[in-house]
């Protein structure tokens, strides 16, 4: 399964006013990819409707090839979103929480049990797996969203601010768990407004601005594309977008 | 417009009532909320006009009978007013909101608590207040002025049963933890509502339906005991305006609310602190979760529709405030399935098709509050959403999950029932189902999505809340018929039937996954 994780042509979505204009992209398989922007750029509501969560007035999505409008379920089936906001419930345990995802995604009992216990493991909540997320931290609670997006061992993983409410030590697993997931084959996408994360764990950036993507590239095509030579991603994305800098 | 001191009682208390006032009208303009109080005021002239009529100036003559008929009122008055400040008081103990500004500001505990319990007091009071209003205005305009101290009585035993229920919940608190509290008080709540029916269904429990027991309190109320003067009848007697009992009750009931917030505002931010504190070791729920975990493991066998309804269950029987909703539902339900056992084994037709349609009618409210917050209360939509499950296959697992526990609460009882009549087994089955699952759709047809924290304050739809009253009394009415008449039983079915086209095709639900 070659070519794009996610392909994109066309996609349109208007609110009250335009949030994401005639936007093409393309997500290489296996690459932790950045989707970058201004707040209201239109990151969130592009991976929204990449994700199934809002359908796009005009434009096709495609993961893996599989087209997101003639079969949903299996495209949603590659995949896994995880949004800023954990998505949880407070009166679930980890371990309930995880077997109720496993659930949805129809996983062979056995394999789910074993993969529950490692990802409770490598999140250091395997002590609190029968403690009630209502008594959880917001940072914990990230990690058993994560935990749950993580399950199904998706091939495409959507993140939106993944390090929201997260305390050092609990970012670092994430991003090395990032890491680890792209070097197994999986496609990361996340979107981020720690650049120094994006610069670091990155193999390709894009950047987006009023709804359409005005920049996209390894981190030193965007220097050589921008004449910044170099510089760190934040001067680059400043100069994308035009920001005006003190 | 008065403007009270920044920080003194009367500042805090407005700024609460300001808020409770937007939270209730919601995002109702001024208009509509002048026409819903337009509205009412026309109905209660309405409904006060014939009996300022009767009234004339007749004098009233308070006998025994009726000091005792008051004093049960105003006891009645009291538990439901109970039932409904110890729901409160135990959910203010969790309920964030401003309680972190509130409590880390200088101002004092006892201030606080004193805000939040007139909070507590005010509602019922107002209900009873409005309730009472069309009989004590006439009287008043007619010749019995004196009687508006019933609004002091009502004030007073709002006060008494905010003290008692914040009481209550304190002392559980103290002695059970704060995450049992939530549950117990809850149910409390709930036993407490359901007391007056339980003592009025208690009466059946004699073979002649308590007629002696009724002749037995009507000699007892006609003795001294409820004479002019004697003790019992004080509460009566404040309710008429007797200068002396009104005293004694007001001065009794603002010394037990003075007293309470005197005593215990300083507990209260103790509790509240503690009630919101979540990660302060293992707390009562956690080891309860790990006794459960250990003697059930989780489960991850089973297809997608499993997992839903499973989830479910799980939110259901720990969410505590839909406990005890269920809890109220199922004591109205369960005398009435042990007096319909007893019918039927008496061959008693009539009563036995009473107890069949009141059945139904109770089956359809369990199903649709169970329904409601199944469907409509969901914490991770996105989650649904982007899982390769069909949303029609969520919905269905979740109307399911649902009506399971209906299922099994009301089988025994169509079991017994159709042991000793077949007949009216049968009816009571077909009835009791279509009941639930009419409920069931309603809550589908108007589906309503927010998180589960929401649900709490939102209450429930109006309209579904008046289509379930009318389908429960169209069922109701169906099993009722179809035991003693079956021919008749067609209309009622038909109107139902013809409801729930109607709801079909008005249903307005919005899908968010």
């Amino acid at each position: 399964m070659g070519g794009y994780a996610l392909e994109v042509k066309g996609l349109r979505k208007v609110f009250t006013k335009i949030a994401v204009n005639d936007l093409n992209l393309k997500v290489p398989s296996g690459a932790l990819y950045a989707l970058l922007g201004p707040n209201g750029a239109g990151k969130t509501t592009t991976l929204r409707m990449a994700v199934g969560l809002l359908t796009p007035d005009a434009g096709e999505i495609a993961v893996y090839g599989v087209d997101m409008k003639t079969d949903p379920q299996a495209a949603k089936r590659l995949m896994a979103w995880a949004p800023d906001e954990p998505l949880i419930y407070d009166k679930l345990t980890p371990m309930e929480y995880l077997e109720f995802v496993a659930g949805l995604w129809t996983l062979p009992a056995a394999a789910a049990r074993t993969e529950a216990e490692l990802l409770l493991r490598d999140f250091d909540l395997w002590d609190r797996r029968n403690d009630r997320c209502e008594e959880f931290s917001r940072g914990m609670k990230q990690k058993v969203a994560l935990a749950g997006a993580l399950i199904h061992d998706p091939q495409l993983l959507i993140l939106d601010e993944p390090l929201t409410g997260l305390d050092a030590g609990a970012a670092r697993q994430v991003k090395d768990m990032l890491q680890a997931r792209t070097k197994r084959g999986a496609t990361v996408i996340l979107t981020t407004h720690i650049l120094e994360v994006a610069e670091r764990l990155a193999d390709r950036i894009g950047v987006i601005q009023a709804g359409q993507l005005v920049a996209e590239g390894t981190m030193e095509e965007l220097r050589t594309q921008f004449g910044a030579e170099g510089r760190t991603l934040e001067d680059v994305f400043l100069r994308i977008v035009g920001a005006e800098v003190a | 417009m008065i403007r009270f001191p920044p920080g003194s009682l009367p500042w805090l208390l407005a700024h609460e009532l300001k808020l409770s006032w937007r939270a209730a009208m919601g995002k109702r303009g001024a208009v509509r909320i002048a026409i819903i109080l337009g509205g009412a005021a026309v109905l209660a002239l309405l409904v006060s006009a014939p009996i300022a009529l009767s009234l004339g100036r007749r004098t009233v003559t308070v006998t025994p009978v009726l000091t005792a008929g008051l004093d049960i009122a105003l006891l009645v008055i009291f538990s439901l007013m109970l039932s409904q400040t110890l729901s409160g008081a135990v959910l203010a103990f969790y309920t964030r909101g401003d309680l972190d500004l509130l409590l880390s500001s200088p101002l004092s505990g006892r201030k606080v608590l004193a805000v939040r319990a007139i909070g507590l007091a005010l509602p019922p009071f107002l209900i009873y207040g409005a309730l009472a209003t069309p009989f004590l205005i006439p009287a008043a305009l007619t010749g019995h002025p004196a009687w508006l101290a019933a609004y002091v009585v009502l004030a007073s035993v709002a006060m008494l049963a905010t003290a008692t229920g914040i009481g209550l919940a304190m002392a559980l608190f103290a002695a059970i933890g704060p995450r049992a509290t939530r549950t117990v008080g809850q149910l409390l709540a709930a036993l407490v509502g359901a007391s007056v029916y339980l003592t009025f269904q208690a009466r059946n429990i004699f073979p002649d339906r308590g007629a002696s027991m009724l002749r037995g309190l009507i000699a007892f109320a006609s003795a001294k005991r409820f004479g002019p003067g004697a003790p019992l009848a004080w509460p009566a007697e404040a309710i008429v305006g007797k200068p002396l009992p009104l005293l004694i009750a007001a001065a009794l009931a603002g010394l037990v609310f003075v007293a309470l917030i005197a005593g215990l505002g300083r507990r209260f931010i103790a509790d509240a602190g503690v009630g919101a504190g979540t990660d302060s070791g293992p707390t009562f729920a956690t080891r309860r979760s790990r006794r459960l975990s250990s003697a059930a493991p989780a489960n991850f066998a089973g297809s997608p529709f499993d997992a839903i309804a499973r989830k479910e269950w799980r939110l259901l029987l720990r969410d505590p405030t839909l406990l005890s909703q269920v809890l109220l539902r199922l004591l109205y339900m369960l005398p009435i399935g042990f007096f319909i056992f007893r019918d039927a084994s008496l061959h008693d037709a009539t009563r036995v098709a009473r107890g069949a349609g009141a059945l139904t009618f109770f089956v359809g409210q369990l199903a649709g509050s169970l329904a409601w917050i199944a469907i409509s209360a969901e914490d991770a939509p996105e989650l649904i959403a982007c899982s390769p499950i069909a949303a029609g296959a969520v919905r269905r697992a979740k109307l399911a999950a649902a009506l399971t526990p209906v299922a099994v609460l009301v089988a025994p009882m169509l079991v017994a029932l159709a042991w000793l009549s077949p007949w009216a087994g049968l009816v009571a089955t077909v009835a009791t189902a279509l009941s639930a699952v009419s409920a069931g759709l309603l809550n589908l047809w108007f589906e309503k999505p927010a998180p589960r924290s929401a649900f709490r304050r939102r209450g429930g739809s109006v309209v579904v809340s008046l289509a379930e009253l009318a389908l429960g009394v169209c069922w109701a009415l169906a099993a009722a018929l179809a035991i003693l008449a079956p021919a008749w039983s067609l209309a009622p079915i038909g109107v139902g039937l013809a409801l729930l086209a109607l709801f079909r095709a008005i249903g307005d639900p919005q899908r968010l996954y």
